[in-house]
């Protein structure tokens, strides 16, 4: 048993390089992997379907992963707005409770300052004219230390 | 005074040195003052043991000894540390710390680092030096700022931490950043597609690397580097949302890859982007350090050191006080560690290690590169870089792959070569890229060989080649296409986008053959790929380093070998799930190199 708490250590907490021993897994069995079962809800996010731990709902916060499930996201709140021409955002903004975090060349970042849905707000962004694309910001959870 | 009487001194040993002998081949004794500085190998290496069980090999170093005697140690070039944190008032840090930290959490200007990996990263690149504490940086006298990005990480925060500033200033001061570390990364699971219409976020990313590196500083520009990774053995990456180890498995043998790498640097998108210089690890030997991830993209090696324990790690600043950072209260394998005499209050330790730190090192490396001459740019620090590298483990044999190919053979493939010399002359190594950063070298022509303006920079459009060529299974015959490229460029980097189809992609290999006939490892075989992305590489980005100088001019050749059926695969394991097994079934059918387009950086 104590050795496979030393793994989980490996896999959860590892924040530098570490040696391996293989001993750890002596054993153990190996299953398939299209043997696992699956019980994620999906969510779609900027045009892509995301699977979750059970929620439906896409909020600052929520961890999402994509259809392989080999890519894992945490949703950020923040807004990537690429522009095509000029956009007034003071009056949308103000309604719709979002600032402006940065803004580079024709790249807006509208972070969100509510706990809300965020698919609807992507959705009326989308609508506004000089509006090129708009992303929901999906942070990459395997960036880490290296 | 202490600059006056450096260059004195050095003027003398100019002076005294037969003109026959390379000057910056000498070893000068660093100067004193810092207790723990006799065991930074990194430094000097003299065979110490770094508080480790054993001992490294002397003149494995950074070799910066006359640049230090010259008083050339950083001064006037700051360096953005971007981890998860920087403790900016440790007492051998403070002195160097400048204006213009963030924490991105709470937007204080302290960059709370409640790990210890930022601090001790800032350490190698600038600990105060002669301070009667603890060691020293490689750029004792460079200025740090520090941001905690990665434990606040969004988008907003990433283009604060690369150097756009939340006030949208330009980086035009001296105490703005000119030098960008990056010890940090992701060791994706399964191919990156590199489209800009899917992913605005990588096309914003590109544009603010490209645009500093070039045009920051009055057009001197910035340099971003960035650590390879820790995964040649193994990778941590996510699976249905649990965090996995990933290893490798053959002849039913955990960790078995043929010692070969388990994972590229070539993989994640800002490895090869061209724009970060990727630096891989060396240990006190002078050889790859066990855990470094290399590639093609690789632009050179620094010291990233072993474990600290059985041989030597770094020794840097750690987080204050015996209960926080690495160095804890307690027994330990490291013996500066847990109060001893040495550091009673734990402020320093012996095991950072990782392409984390063969990154900073290099960091540091640049800042006494800029600091000897103010007027090189981004491009002609990587170039001086690259001229003055130091073939590192230079017996190197590369690594053949046996395999039984599917008429039941054992057929030999040679996976990574040994040490190559290019038509330009470059050496390269998948492992060390040019090879061990050798900061004396690079100092000496800064300062004493004329360093021509390069010619400005190209970047070619994409040039597509059809294929649709079928990939044999285990078989050394692979798929070949060939691409007439008509522009006469010299190469400084190379990108190469792929579509290739075939449902277990650790089978094969990717080489790239340029018109002079240099052979590059783009991807090598038994990468540890847990997935393909929609069945196979679709717009698969790739990077290599080893054609520089070259002329692009002629044809170029891509090849791709399948070279296993199906006797080897990969495990993940999460206490949750169990020990899970990916590619355990061979490709029924063969794969097929679609298509791929080739663009040229250089001049």
């Amino acid at each position: 048993m104590k050795k496979v708490f030393l793994i989980v250590a490996f896999a959860v907490t590892s924040q530098f390089a570490v040696a391996n021993n293989a001993d750890q897994f002596k054993g153990l069995t190996i299953t398939p992997v299209d043997q696992l079962e699956s019980n994620q809800s999906e969510v779609v996010v900027n045009d892509k379907t995301f699977r979750t731990n059970g929620a439906n709902k896409v909020v600052p916060g929520l961890d999402v992963f994509d259809e392989s499930g080999f890519n894992a996201y945490t949703v950020t709140g923040e807004i990537i707005v690429k522009l095509s021409g000029d956009v007034d955002f003071e009056q949308f903004n103000k309604d719709n409770d979002l600032i402006i975090k940065q803004a580079y060349k024709e790249y807006y970042i509208l972070k969100s300052q509510s706990n809300r849905d965020l698919l609807p707000l992507v959705d009326a962004l989308k609508q506004l004219d000089g509006v090129s694309s708009v992303t929901l910001e999906l942070a990459d959870k395997g960036v880490i230390q290296k | 005074m202490k600059i006056k009487t450096s260059l004195l001194a050095a003027s003398i040993m100019l002076a005294c040195t037969p003109a026959i002998a390379k000057i910056t081949d000498s070893t000068f004794p660093l100067v004193a003052g810092d207790p723990l500085v006799s065991q930074q190998w990194h430094l000097q290496n003299t065979g110490q043991t770094g508080f480790s069980q054993s001992a490294g090999v002397a003149g494995n170093d950074l070799d910066l000894d006359f640049t230090h005697l010259m008083g050339i140690k950083g001064r006037g070039i700051t360096v953005s540390v971007i981890d998860s944190g920087v403790e900016i008032d440790h007492p051998d840090l403070r002195a160097n710390v400048v204006d213009g930290s963030i924490n991105l959490g709470d937007g204080s200007n302290y960059p709370q680092d409640n790990n210890g990996h930022g601090t001790s990263v800032a350490g190698l690149i600038a600990a105060t030096e002669a301070n009667g504490l603890g060691g020293r940086g490689v750029a004792p006298h460079a200025n740090i700022v520090g941001f905690n990005y990665l434990p606040n990480q969004t988008v907003g925060n990433w283009l604060v931490a690369h150097g756009l500033s939340e006030d949208f200033r330009q980086l035009d001061r001296f105490t703005d950043p000119r030098v960008f570390n990056q010890s940090y990364g992701s060791t994706p699971a399964s191919p990156r597609i590199h489209d800009y219409s899917l992913d605005p976020w990588q096309e914003l990313q590109d544009t603010v690397y490209q645009d500093i590196t070039e045009d920051s500083h009055w057009g001197r520009g910035s340099v971003y580097v960035k650590s390879a990774g820790n995964s040649f053995e193994v990778y941590n990456a996510y699976y249905r949302g649990y965090r996995i180890l990933v290893l490798p498995y053959e002849n039913n043998q955990f960790f078995n890859n043929q010692g070969l790498p388990f994972h590229n640097a070539n993989i994640a998108s800002d490895n090869n982007n061209h724009w970060n210089l990727v630096v891989s690890a060396l240990n006190a030997e002078g050889k790859l350090s066990s855990y470094s991830s290399v590639g093609s993209n690789v632009f050179v090696a620094a010291p990233g050191g072993e474990f600290g324990e059985a041989a030597p790690a770094m020794v840097t600043i750690d987080l204050q006080g015996c209960d926080a950072g690495s160095n804890v209260a307690g027994e330990h394998g490291n013996a500066l560690h847990g109060g001893t005499e040495l550091d009673p209050n734990c402020d320093y330790t012996g095991t950072m290690n990782g392409t984390s730190s063969a990154a900073p090192n290099t960091s540091g490396a640049i800042a006494n590169l800029m600091s000897a001459n103010h007027a090189l740019n981004a491009r002609q620090i990587r170039h001086i870089l690259a001229q003055t590298a130091r073939k590192t483990d230079a017996e190197h044999p590369g690594i053949d792959l046996t395999f039984e190919n599917s008429e039941g053979e054992l057929v030999t493939y040679n996976a990574i070569p040994a040490w190559q010399q290019n038509a330009a002359g470059y050496n390269f190594h998948q492992y060390y890229g040019f090879g061990a950063v050798d900061v004396d070298d690079a100092v000496y022509q800064a300062l004493f060989s004329p360093t021509t303006a390069l010619p400005e920079q190209v970047i070619t459009p994409w040039q597509l080649q059809t294929a649709n060529t079928e990939i044999p299974d285990a078989s050394l015959t692979g798929a070949t296409s060939k691409l007439a490229f008509e522009q006469d460029v010299t190469v400084e980097a190379v990108q190469v986008k792929l579509n290739i189809d075939h449902t277990r992609l650790r089978d094969l290999a990717i080489e790239l053959i340029s018109p002079s006939g240099t052979r590059s490892i783009l991807m090598s075989a038994r990468t540890g790929w847990l997935g393909t992305t929609e069945g196979g590489y679709t717009n698969t980005l790739m990077l290599s380093n080893h054609f520089y100088g070259e002329s692009a001019k002629g044809e170029w050749q891509l090849k791709v070998i399948d070279t296993d059926k199906g006797s080897s695969y990969t495990l993940g394991y999460h206490a949750a799930l169990g020990l899970v097994g990916f590619n355990r079934e061979n490709n029924a059918e063969n794969g097929v190199l679609k298509d791929w387009s080739l663009r040229v950086i250089g001049h």
